[in-house]
Formats: C-alpha cells, sequence, structure tokens
C-alpha cells in the first residue's frame, strides 16, 4: 500500500525551504511595493507639501532678513567714508596754522593712523568684493544650447522616421514646440547672461571708482603727510612752515628755549593790517569809498603808505562815520596795535577867486563882500568900501571859491575893526 | 482605393516602428512573463505555509488600477527619479528611463508587476488539476525532481500554460494603457505601439489607416491564435 503523504510529499527532500521562503517573499514585496508606496505617499504628500512651504517661508524671512542687515551695514559704512572725509577736509583747512610740536605730532601720529585705516578699509573693501558669479546662468545657457541641439536631433530624427503622415504632423508639431520651447529658453539665457554680464560690468565700474577714490584719497592724504613731514623738526633746525614776514622775534643767539616757549611770530605775507578811524559827519562828507588816504606811525617820519577807504560806515552810537582801510601786513613801520596818522587829499575844481571865509558877510540871505576903493576927496587920496555881490561855489573851513562882480584885481577886505556898510570911509592898517 | 490603404499602411514608417516595437515587446515580455509566473506557481505549490498570503500578494497589482501606480513608476525611473539617484550615489550618470532606450525595459517591468499574479494563479489552478499519484508513482520508481517536472508537470500544464500564453499577449497587446499613463501620447520611439499608432490615427480622425491597421492585427492575432491551437491541439493528442 502505498501512503500518500500530502503535497508535501511531492517536495524533493533536497528542497531548501528557506530559499524558497526567501524568492516568495522578495517577489510579494516587489509586487507590494508600488501599493505600499502610493499608501504612505497619500498620507505624506499633504505634509511634505506643508513642510516645503514652510521652509520656503523661512527661507523668504531669513533673505529678508538678509536683505535688511545688508542695507543696514552699506549704509553705515557710507555715513563712516562721509565723516571721515568730512574730517579730513576740516584738518586740511586748520593745518596751516602753526602748532606747537607736541600737538603738532599728536595730529601728525592722528592722520598717520588715519591714513593707515584708510589703507585697511581699502584692502578689506578689495579682498571681500567679489564679482557675480554667472558660470551658474552660463551652465544654464549650455544646458540650453544642448537641449536645443537634442531637439533638433530628434526634430530630425522624427522628420526621417514620420514622413508626412498626418499623425506625424503633431509629432512634428511636438517636435517643434520642444524645439520651439528650448529655443526659446535659451534665448532666455542669453538675455539673461546678458543681463548679467551688464550687470558684473556695473558692479565692475563702481568697483574699479571706489577703488580709485580710495586711493586718490589715500594719495591726498600721503601728500599732507609729506607736506607736514617737511615743516618737521630736522637736525634742531627750524624752517618756516609757508611764505611769511617775521612779526617779532622772543629769543636771542644764545638764549636758551624751554617747551612751549614762543620763539618767532610770523605773519603770512599775504595777510592785510585793518586801520580804523572815526570822523564826524562833517568831515566825513569828504571821504568816500575808494578815495585814497595816506597813513604814518604817529611821531615817525617815514615815508607815508598810500591806501584806500575800503568801508565806509555810520555808527548811531558814535554819531560819526566808521572808516577802515586796508594794508598789506609788513607795509612800512606799521605794525598791530599802533596808532597812525592819516591824511586824506582830496581834488576840486579850479576856481579864479578864492578869498577867506571871513571877508563873506551875509545880510537878508545874501552874501557880498566890501572891495576896497581910491577917491580924491577934500583931504586928498581916501579909501572907502564898495559892496559887491557874490555866489559861494564851494567852501571849506577857511575859504571859499565865489564869483561875482570881482576880478583878480579887487582887494577885499578880510577883516576890519568895525562893521562894515556899503561907501563907507576905512583907513588900511 | 483597393488596397491603397493597406498598401500605404505598410509604407508607413510610424506603422512599422509600431509593429516592430509591439513585436519586441511580446517577444521579451511574453516569455518572461511565462517563465516568472510559472516558477513563482512552481515555489507556492511546494506546500509552503502562508500561502494564501503570498498568493493575495500576487494577486494584489491585478486589482489596484494602474493610473494609480504610475505616479510610483514615474517617482522611481524619473531623469531624477529614486533609481537615478541612487545611481548617482555610485558615482554613475543619471538616466531619463522613460525617455531613453531603457523605456522598454520598464514598460516589460510593468507589464510583468501587473499580470504576473493572474498568471500565477492560473499555473496554480492547472498545477493543482495534475493527480498526486502520479508524483507518488514517479517517485517511487525513482523519478527526480526534473523528471517529475518535465514528465509530469510540463506536460499536463501544457493547456494552462497554452491559456496563460493567449491571455499574456492578449494583456500585452493591451499594454498601450501603460505606455500611455507613463510617457503620453507620443512616448519614446522604443515604447511607440500599436496601439499608439491607432489612438494617434483616431485622434487625427485618420479612420480609413485606423481601420485598415485593425483589421491588419485581426488577422495578424487571428493566424497566432490559430498556430497556437493548433500546437495545443497536437500536444493533447500525445497527451492522451
Amino acid at each position: 500500500m502505498i501512503h500518500s503523504g500530502g503535497r508535501r510529499d511531492l517536495l524533493p527532500k533536497n528542497a531548501h525551504k528557506g530559499v524558497i521562503y526567501i524568492l516568495l517573499t522578495a517577489a510579494s514585496a516587489a509586487l507590494l511595493f508600488p501599493m505600499v508606496y502610493m499608501v504612505c505617499n497619500s498620507f505624506m504628500e499633504s505634509r511634505e507639501v506643508m513642510k516645503a512651504y514652510n521652509e520656503i517661508e523661512e527661507k523668504k524671512k531669513e533673505i529678508e532678513k538678509l536683505e535688511a542687515q545688508y542695507n543696514r551695514t552699506v549704509e553705515e559704512k557710507k555715513m563712516a567714508i562721509s565723516v571721515k572725509r568730512q574730517e579730513i577736509r576740516y584738518f586740511r583747512e586748520n593745518s596751516e596754522d602753526i602748532l606747537p610740536d607736541d600737538e603738532y605730532s599728536l595730529q601728525f601720529s592722528q592722520l598717520r593712523l588715519d591714513l593707515k585705516r584708510l589703507e585697511n578699509d581699502l584692502e578689506d573693501y578689495i579682498s571681500s568684493f567679489e564679482l557675480p558669479d554667472i558660470t551658474h546662468y552660463e551652465k544654464k545657457f549650455n544646458q540650453s544650447l544642448q537641449m536645443v541641439i537634442e531637439a533638433q536631433e530628434n526634430l530630425k530624427k522624427v522628420t526621417e522616421t514620420f514622413a508626412i503622415q498626418s499623425e506625424v504632423r503633431l509629432r512634428l508639431n511636438e517636435a517643434q514646440k520642444r524645439y520651439d520651447d528650448a529655443l526659446k529658453q535659451v534665448e532666455n539665457s542669453i538675455r539673461t547672461l546678458e543681463q548679467k554680464r551688464a550687470d558684473a560690468k556695473s558692479e565692475q565700474l563702481v568697483y574699479t571708482q571706489t577703488v580709485y577714490e580710495k586711493k586718490t584719497e589715500i594719495q591726498l592724504a600721503m601728500l599732507e603727510l609729506d607736506q607736514m613731514k617737511k615743516y618737521l623738526p630736522q637736525d634742531g633746525m627750524l624752517t618756516a612752515p609757508m611764505d611769511a614776514m617775521i612779526k617779532t622775534v622772543s629769543i636771542e643767539k644764545g638764549q636758551a628755549s624751554s617747551p612751549q616757549q614762543i620763539l618767532f611770530e610770523l605773519i603770512d605775507k599775504d595777510s592785510r593790517l585793518s586801520i580804523q578811524w572815526a570822523l564826524n559827519p562833517e568831515k566825513a562828507e569828504l571821504l568816500g569809498e575808494g578815495d585814497d588816504v595816506s597813513f604814518r606811525v604817529k611821531g615817525e617820519k617815514v615815508e607815508l603808505i598810500k591806501g584806500k577807504v575800503g568801508k565806509k560806515e555810520f555808527s548811531s552810537e558814535k554819531g560819526m562815520y566808521l572808516f577802515a582801510s586796508d594794508v598789506p601786513a609788513g607795509s612800512g613801520s606799521i605794525r598791530e596795535g599802533m596808532t597812525v596818522e592819516i591824511s586824506a587829499s582830496q581834488s576840486s575844481g579850479e576856481y579864479e577867486l578864492i578869498i577867506p571865509n571871513s571877508s563873506i558877510s551875509t545880510q537878508g540871505g545874501i552874501d557880498y563882500v566890501f572891495v576896497l576903493k581910491e577917491r580924491y576927496g577934500a583931504l586928498g587920496k581916501e579909501y572907502y568900501v564898495e559892496a559887491v555881490k557874490i555866489s559861494v561855489i564851494e567852501q571849506d573851513d577857511f575859504h571859499s571859491a565865489v564869483t561875482g562882480a570881482l576880478s583878480s584885481q579887487d582887494k577885499v577886505v578880510s577883516m576890519s575893526t568895525k562893521a562894515l556898510e556899503d561907501g563907507a570911509q576905512v583907513k588900511l592898517r | 482605393m483597393g488596397l491603397k490603404n493597406f498598401e500605404s499602411l505598410l509604407r508607413s514608417e510610424s506603422f512599422l516602428l509600431a509593429a516592430k516595437n509591439t513585436l519586441i515587446f511580446n517577444a521579451i515580455g511574453v516569455p518572461l512573463i511565462m517563465l516568472l509566473s510559472l516558477g513563482f506557481a512552481l515555489l507556492l505549490n511546494t506546500g509552503i505555509k502562508g500561502l494564501s498570503f503570498y498568493r493575495s500578494c500576487f494577486i494584489l497589482p491585478l486589482v489596484v488600477p494602474v493610473a494609480s501606480v504610475i505616479l510610483v513608476w514615474q517617482i522611481l525611473f524619473h531623469e531624477h527619479g529614486a533609481l537615478s539617484q541612487l545611481l548617482q550615489h555610485f558615482g554613475l550618470p543619471a538616466v531619463d528611463w522613460i525617455n531613453s532606450k531603457w523605456s522598454l525595459a520598464v514598460l516589460v517591468l510593468l507589464y510583468i508587476w501587473k499580470n504576473c499574479g493572474y498568471n500565477v494563479v492560473l499555473f496554480l489552478a492547472g498545477l493543482n488539476s495534475i493527480p498526486r499519484e502520479y508524483y507518488e508513482s514517479a517517485r517511487i520508481d525513482g523519478a527526480g525532481l526534473w523528471t517529475c517536472f518535465t514528465q509530469i508537470t510540463l506536460p499536463f500544464i501544457t493547456p494552462t500554460g497554452f491559456f496563460v500564453l493567449v491571455l499574456s499577449i492578449i494583456n500585452s497587446l493591451k499594454v498601450f494603457r501603460e505606455s500611455y499613463q507613463l510617457a503620453g501620447n507620443y512616448p519614446d520611439m522604443h515604447i511607440y505601439m500599436l496601439q499608439n499608432f491607432m489612438n494617434n490615427n483616431f485622434a487625427n480622425l485618420n479612420y480609413q489607416r485606423l481601420s485598415a491597421a485593425a483589421f491588419l492585427i485581426f488577422v495578424v492575432i487571428g493566424l497566432m491564435v490559430l498556430v497556437l491551437f493548433r500546437f495545443e491541439s497536437r500536444i493533447g493528442r500525445d497527451l492522451e
């Protein structure tokens, strides 16, 4: 009798059951994998999308922060540069004054430090400056170009394969569309590349200009430094810092000097002294702006220094006119703080008849003078005066220029012991 | 017109390409699925534990709509998909599997994944129908595993195999659905099948060419089935 052991008995005795299980499990896993993946994906997709969206939002915020920080930093640097420029300009304007040695050295060191900082700043700027990377766009461009070539090849292949059949047209259109898209992409890439190149060029220009500015600033600072180096005490010799005149010498040969002691006082050759004076309104009328005046140190008999009236102003407080005139510093012996004599001359017209003011009598608003006349009377030759009407053309403190029925031969009475009247007999003394 | 439509059809390079691709796909896919199905059926028929679980695993791809699984295929075989990333991990270049010469392999894989389970079930049914006594007698007579397979299993399973073969061919001709969903109207030239050709002609309102192609395909498949029936009946006679 044959004993039936079931299906299991049909197996070869040497069959390895483990291998069978492994094979079947692997096959089952492979078959189930797409479905398991699909099921997992259905739960995970939305979460991944949200995660990606959140990441994008975070990146956006990060970019915004970086942009703000970048703008702030750039603004600060610009302001720092502006302040530094103003400081250098201010120092340049005030460096003309003579400073004591210590202060001078301090400022010199400060200037050198500033120069070093500028150099360092420039170096930092150069080292940190990076041109925009356009290799990415070039790579993209090349990829697009490759796509065009592939699309062209594909188009050619499709054209050859599908002759002129109706459905081929669709395929051709499809290929053509792909080609056109690729071409459009290439054009976009070219445009982007050009734009990036232009941007890079513009940034290069800005960079060059900035470097040029920085270099110029350094050159200026170096020039100033060199200029200051020139006036540094060298071997005990002090040299003049500018074209000037020695105003005072406070030390003599053989005397000992001490720090902070003033040895010489220099006056800029181009500087001027201002001479000021005041005149009452009457006299002030004779002197106007631009009129010639002469100055001389009071008590000295040296040559007159000529100048012009530079300013004329009425001071209501003093009730006088204030005049001012500038003369070159060092002119003659005039020094600051001295009192000077001022003389002014005014040229007027030529007059034929000038008589003393005392000769003129005024009666009823009419000016007249008495002219001496001769006549023969009972006692022989006698003198009398005749009143002649005149008009005063010009008058000063002592004399008057007149016109009237007078001649240069006429003798005009300038003084009398008694009041005169027309026809009165007089005696000469 | 007469035979002009057929003449034009046979001169059409697109039709010839589609026919060639379909033949290649059949030549690769059908034997492969037959071998794999039979192999898995034999393994499942060894009386292992958990047979129903494994059988369910094999059946599941058949009941899942392809459209929903195509996404997984695209993720796996995209140029930047999982497989390409795996290659890149080992320093190899990324491959656009769906739009290159590899597309045929992807389609074959999809075809096997989808239809293998069904064939396994059919083969299992065929295997179960073989009387156990035959094996027992052969084992008593000293027959080995290979002898049992060639002398008992193979002859008895031939009708089932024939049925599976016909079904596999039919299924392989219906692979257009997967191809269309995977690569669209105009897939890579390696997976441009007859169904793509017919579908595109239908979309272009070229019914004459479509009818001619359909008729031609019908004739070819009819002839093929006829040959297979003849072959099967000859084997059946031999078994008797």
